[in-house]
C-alpha cells in the first residue's frame, strides 16, 4: 500500500512537472529528439573499456505505437498478424491485435508490444532509421529531469525505480508519463525497450570459454563487474535484456527508433 | 552479505525474464500481479484525437522485398533475403543456398584466437566429406566486422587459409544483417569498438530449405555430429 501511495505521488508530482514543461503528447509523439551523445558507463563494461563513447544521434521522444506500427504493417505486409515467418516472431506477436489484424481493442496510442526484435528492427529500417544501440538507449535513460546525467539529481535511482515498477501490464498512452532532460519521454514507466545489440551480452574479446554477461548477472559475483552496483534499475535493465531471444514478443516489450 | 543478497535479487530478476522469455502472456500476467494494476491516473486520461498513421515516413525507404514466404519453412533462415557481398565483390543472398547443405561460420578477420579454430572447424567438416558429397555442401563464413572485413580483405583472409575456392563464400554484410543472421543463428556478439568483438563460436548446419539441423557451440567440441546430420541429409 505504502509503495503505491508513492508511486501515486511519484506520479503525481511528474504530471505537474511535465506539465510544466508545456510540451503536448501529440508533439512528443511523432517527433525525434537529438542528443548530442556523451560517454555512459556501461552497467558492465568491457575489461579497460569502462566508459562507452557515444556520437550524436537523434532518437525518438516516445515509444512507437500501436497505430504507428498498423501503419507500416499496411505498407509491409509481410510483417502483418499471421504472415511474419515464425523465424522473426513468436506465436503472441501482436498477440494484443484483434486476429483481423486490427487493433481491436488495444489502444491506438500505447507503445506496440508483442512485437519482435526482427519486426522492431524492421519498422526502423522502413523509416529509414535504426534501433538505438544498447549504449545510446542506456545514454538517454540515464538522463535526469534536468541534467544529462542524472547520477548527479538526488532521488534518480530511486525515481526510475519507482517508474519501472508503477508499470501496467497494459501499458497507457505515450507521450503522458516522464520526461527527461533531453525531451525524451516514457523511458521507464511504459515498457522494457528492444535495443539494436541484442545478443550483445560478452564481455571478453575473442573468447575461448563462455564469458558471457548472463553468467555474471546470475552468479554469486553478480554486482562484481558491474560498473554502480546500486542501480537496482539498470540491474533491471540489464537482467531483462539479457534473457531475449530476437523472435521473443511479450506484452511488457516495446521499443522506439534512433538515427 | 549485501553483495549476496543484491546478487540473489539479480538472480531473481534474470529468472523473471526467462520466465518471460518462456511463457509469453503468463510471463506478463505475472508481472501484473507482483506490482498490480496501474494507479488510476495512469488511465483516467481525456480522450483525444487519433490521428490516421502516417505512412510518408514508411514508403521513402524500400527494403529488399519478402520472398515467397509459402515455399519456405517458418523456421527457415532463408526468409533473411536480403544481399550481402561476397568476397569476390558479387552479391550473395542466402536464398541463393537453396536446394544444398551450407556450414555457417560468424567469425572476424582480424580474430587471431576462436576465429581461425571455428574456420578450421568448418574446413575439417568437409574433410570428413566423402570426396562425392564435397560438392553438395556450401560453406559460408560470415564476417562480424562490417566495416573492416571488405570482399578484399575477405578474399586475402581466405587465401591465406587455402579457402579462396569452391565451394567457399566470404560474406559482409550491414550491421543489421549481420545482427539478424547472428540472431537467427544464436551467435551472440558485441563490437568491443577497438576492431575486436566478443562473440560465441557456433557452426551450424542448415538444410536445402535454410532450417538449422545441426548447431555446434564452443570450440574444440567433437564434430562428429554436424558430419553425420550432413550425410543424412544429402
Amino acid at each position: 500500500m505504502t509503495r503505491h501511495a508513492a508511486t501515486l505521488l511519484a506520479l503525481a508530482a511528474l504530471a505537474l512537472c511535465t506539465g510544466a514543461r508545456g510540451q503536448t503528447a501529440t508533439l512528443a509523439r511523432s517527433a525525434m529528439v537529438q542528443v548530442p551523445g556523451g560517454v555512459v558507463a556501461l552497467l558492465f563494461p568491457v575489461q579497460g573499456e569502462e566508459l562507452a563513447r557515444v556520437g550524436p544521434f537523434a532518437i525518438d521522444a516516445t515509444p512507437v505505437t500501436n497505430s504507428q506500427f498498423l501503419a507500416f504493417v499496411r505498407t509491409h505486409p509481410e510483417w502483418a498478424k499471421g504472415s511474419v515467418p515464425r523465424v522473426f516472431a513468436d506465436e503472441s506477436y501482436l498477440g494484443h491485435w484483434s486476429d483481423d489484424g486490427t487493433l481491436g481493442s488495444a489502444d491506438p496510442d500505447a507503445p506496440v508490444t508483442h512485437v519482435s526484435w526482427f519486426a522492431a528492427a524492421a519498422y526502423c529500417e522502413a523509416r529509414g532509421a535504426r534501433l538505438p544501440t544498447e549504449a545510446e538507449w542506456e545514454l538517454v535513460a540515464r538522463a535526469g529531469e534536468r541534467l544529462a546525467d542524472g547520477g548527479s539529481e538526488p532521488g534518480q535511482r530511486e525515481r526510475l525505480l519507482a517508474l519501472v515498477s508503477s508499470r501496467s501490464a497494459v501499458p497507457g498512452p505515450v507521450g503522458r508519463g516522464e520526461v527527461n532532460a533531453y525531451g525524451v519521454r516514457d523511458m521507464h514507466g511504459l515498457v522494457w525497450e528492444w535495443v539494436f545489440d541484442v545478443g550483445a551480452a560478452m564481455n571478453t574479446a575473442d573468447s575461448r570459454n563462455a564469458g558471457d554477461r548472463r553468467l555474471l548477472l546470475l552468479c554469486g559475483g553478480g554486482a562484481s563487474g558491474a560498473t554502480d552496483p546500486n542501480d537496482y534499475a539498470a540491474f533491471l535493465r540489464y537482467a531483462f535484456r539479457s534473457g531475449l531471444s530476437g523472435d521473443y514478443t511479450g506484452g511488457g516489450l516495446g521499443f522506439r527508433c534512433a538515427s | 552479505m549485501t553483495c549476496f543478497l543484491r546478487a540473489l535479487a539479480v538472480a531473481i530478476v534474470t529468472a523473471a525474464a526467462s520466465l518471460l522469455t518462456a511463457c509469453g502472456d503468463d510471463g506478463v500476467a505475472a508481472r501484473e500481479h507482483e506490482h498490480g494494476p496501474a494507479p488510476a491516473t495512469i488511465e483516467a486520461h481525456e480522450a483525444h484525437e487519433h490521428e490516421p498513421a502516417t505512412a510518408e515516413a514508411h514508403a521513402a525507404h524500400d527494403h529488399a522485398p519478402a520472398l515467397p514466404a509459402g515455399e519456405l519453412a517458418g523456421t527457415s533462415l532463408f526468409h533473411l533475403g536480403s544481399a550481402w557481398t561476397d568476397h569476390r565483390g558479387e552479391p550473395f543472398t542466402l536464398p541463393a543456398l537453396r536446394g544444398r547443405l551450407a556450414v555457417f561460420v560468424m567469425f572476424y578477420g582480424d580474430c587471431t584466437t576462436a576465429c581461425p579454430l571455428l574456420v578450421k572447424a568448418a574446413e575439417e567438416i568437409e574433410a570428413a566429406l566423402p570426396v562425392e558429397a564435397r560438392g553438395q555442401v556450401e560453406f559460408v563464413m560470415v564476417t562480424f566486422a562490417t566495416e573492416a572485413d571488405t570482399p578484399g580483405r575477405l578474399r586475402e583472409y581466405a587465401r591465406s587459409k587455402g579457402l579462396d575456392r569452391e565451394p567457399w563464400r566470404w560474406l559482409v554484410g550491414t550491421p543489421l544483417q549481420t545482427r539478424q543472421l547472428a540472431t537467427l543463428l544464436g551467435v551472440q556478439y558485441r563490437d568491443l569498438g577497438n576492431g575486436a568483438f566478443a562473440h560465441s563460436n557456433v557452426v551450424t548446419v542448415l538444410d536445402g530449405g535454410g532450417v538449422p539441423i545441426a548447431r555446434l557451440e564452443g570450440l574444440g567440441v567433437a564434430l562428429d555430429p554436424a558430419v553425420e546430420v550432413i550425410l543424412s541429409n544429402l
